[in-house]
């Protein structure tokens, strides 16, 4: 890009880096932001950093929230506190929340275990999650990260873990918060407007499982 | 599914060359080395994106040309047409497929039908089981495409067990005590079970249809009298009941521990599975076989593929038949004809004069390959 002002091809290759961002998109972003007026640029540039130094993970459940305050979810006094949606990533919670049908808190794990990619348990939330859930309000867990292998190994992971804790804390003779915990699973099944015979036997055979009642 | 047009540059030893073809069995006829066989490979190619030849592409180009093109014009059963163009230049594929760039040759690989079955083709039988594995997935893909996800789920499953097992084995033997890392190790291996076990299932489900339709198609081929073929899915897994095989998945890999301690990678599994031909008293044929048997198994399952395409996915693959009839008696022949003459098109190739003009009578069209050109006999 060697007929282009430097501080604009800068400002491309800057844009280009961001997700879902070409060259030929961030060429277009840059020639509209040197359009704007100063003022709305001068404010952009604002949010930009603002969202930078403000934007938080939640002390309890790593959700993104500000100024390291706890998230809406965590402060929301509706919010049923017995149950806990265990999800890998900030967006997920995102997800379920326009969903609107769920009233429980979340747990943000950060991603799932792939030891391809270098991530173990151990760079994971679910220590933070275990001693949320020890603290004797949690009634159920619903494992909710992805059905890829490594979101399975995950919940099946945490499920493990909790199983361990549950015999310690028997073993130790502790009583108070010991009714076992419940801990769940999204249900897979047939999304809605599909049709059956163009379904996988997987997909059929945890449809038939997780059947409910008409 | 037939193919209806095709046009080779600087492909092999065709500088250009532009042909229609007709539905039905077309004959192509000419000298040794005249290049028939490079027009079938050509069609192989845009169904496999391989050569059944060579494993280098760079032998397909003409001499001294920079890049090689195939463009085909093929046509289902519903009369859809498809259009490919595949471009073969320094080594690279590319490949168009109705106008868009194909990204992932995945998903690309099998919708152009074809089986190829040439007279020295015995690898189906003899070859590398990965080879055999390949064919029964890339039919269940066919199938139901949805397969693709267990199939990628079971593979990236093992692939993070593999990466846990040199983990909790720095060297062969050696076991590090790491609570994190075993759990890791029991959730993946439950992934990997669990997606393994249902690939399993399919895959004995596709080789007993398969049995089903080679069996009958092998005692009418079989130039011996009385021989008995079958196919038979064959794993370290125990296969019956099909809802235990999860369970005995299970088993057999816990059975492994000590071993995968020192190796150090899934021993056991669908990615180690068979697909084994048997002869009647069920000894293996590729072992115990003679050449005649393992010709007359390969074909016979060649034709079962298609028989597989034409009744479950009521679409004929295009059949190519490589010098299939030089090494046959006319009974054979006679029979091999018939068979081949039910589907929607079929290319043999032949030098033999007398060869030609005995299936004259069956073909809708006879070229005369020679000199880089191909003409109407």
């Amino acid at each position: 890009m060697a007929s282009l002002p430097e501080a604009l091809s800068e400002l491309i290759h800057r844009l280009s880096r961001l997700p879902g961002i070409g060259p030929r998109a961030a060429e277009r972003m840059a020639l509209a932001i040197i359009d704007k007026n100063p003022a709305e640029i001068a404010a952009l540039a604002d949010a930009l950093n603002d969202a930078v130094a403000r934007v938080t993970h939640c002390p309890h459940c790593g959700c993104l929230s500000q100024d390291n305050r706890p998230c809406r979810v965590c402060d929301d006094n509706a919010r049923d506190r017995s149950i806990i949606c265990v999800v890998e990533s900030p967006l997920d919670s995102i997800a379920l929340e326009k969903g609107g049908g769920y009233h429980g808190l979340y747990h943000v794990l950060g991603g799932a275990i792939s030891p391809l990619s270098g991530v173990l348990p151990e760079d994971l939330r679910i220590s933070e999650l275990l001693a949320r859930v020890g603290d004797g309000v949690v009634s159920e867990l619903i494992l909710a990260t992805n059905a890829s292998p490594e979101g399975e190994a995950t919940a099946l992971y945490i499920r493990q873990e909790l199983d361990e804790l549950h015999e310690r804390r028997a073993a130790a003779g502790s009583s108070e918060s010991l009714a076992r915990i419940r801990v769940t699973r999204l249900a897979r099944g047939l999304p809605s407007g599909s049709q059956l015979d163009y379904t996988d036997s997987a997909t059929l055979q945890s449809a038939l499982d997780n059947r409910t009642e008409l | 599914m037939h193919l209806a047009a095709l046009t080779l540059r600087d492909y092999r030893n065709y500088r250009i060359l532009e042909l229609e073809f007709p539905r039905g069995v077309i004959v192509l006829t000419g000298e040794n080395g005249a290049g028939k066989s490079n027009l079938l490979e050509a069609i192989h190619y845009l169904s496999y994106l391989k050569s059944f030849r060579t494993s280098r592409d760079k032998e397909i180009v003409r001499f001294g040309a920079p890049y090689a093109v195939i463009d085909a014009r093929f046509s289902d059963e519903q009369s859809h047409d498809f259009e490919v163009r595949l471009v073969l230049k320094d080594g690279k594929r590319f490949v168009r497929f109705n106008g868009d760039d194909v990204q992932k040759f995945q998903d690309y690989i099998g919708k152009l039908h074809s089986q190829f079955f040439f007279p020295g083709d015995l690898g189906i039988v003899t070859g590398d089981p990965a080879l055999r594995r390949e064919v029964l997935d890339l039919e269940l893909l066919r199938l139901k495409p949805q397969l693709t996800k267990v199939m990628n789920h079971f593979r990236r499953a093992r692939e993070q067990r593999n990466k846990l097992l040199k983990m909790i084995h720095p060297q062969p033997g050696v076991t590090r005590d790491n609570r994190e890392l075993q759990q890791s190790f029991t959730a993946f291996s439950e992934q990997m079970v669990q997606s393994g076990a249902q690939l399993v299932r399919e895959r004995l489900g596709i080789t007993r249809v398969l049995d089903g339709l080679f069996r009958p198609l092998h005692r009418q081929l079989a130039s011996e009298a009385g021989e008995q073929v079958t196919l038979d899915y064959f794993s370290q897994v125990t296969l019956d009941p099909p809802e235990g095989i999860a369970a005995s998945y299970g088993e057999v890999l816990a059975a492994a521990a000590a071993s995968e301690s020192s190796l150090r990678y899934t021993s056991v599994g669908p990615h180690r599975d068979d697909m084994l031909f048997r002869l009647g008293d069920g000894r293996d044929l590729k072992r115990f076989g003679s050449q005649g048997q393992m010709r007359s198994a390969a074909l016979a399952f060649r034709l079962a593929l298609c028989e597989l395409s034409r009744q479950r996915m009521k679409d004929d693959p295009i059949l190519m038949l490589d010098d299939a009839l030089s090494e046959m008696d006319d009974g054979r022949k006679g029979r091999l004809m018939e068979l081949a003459g039910r589907y929607s098109q079929v290319f043999i190739t032949s030098a033999s004069a007398r060869e030609v003009g005995q299936i004259k009578r069956a073909a809708g069209q006879v070229y005369r390959v020679a000199n880089g050109r191909v003409e109407p006999y």
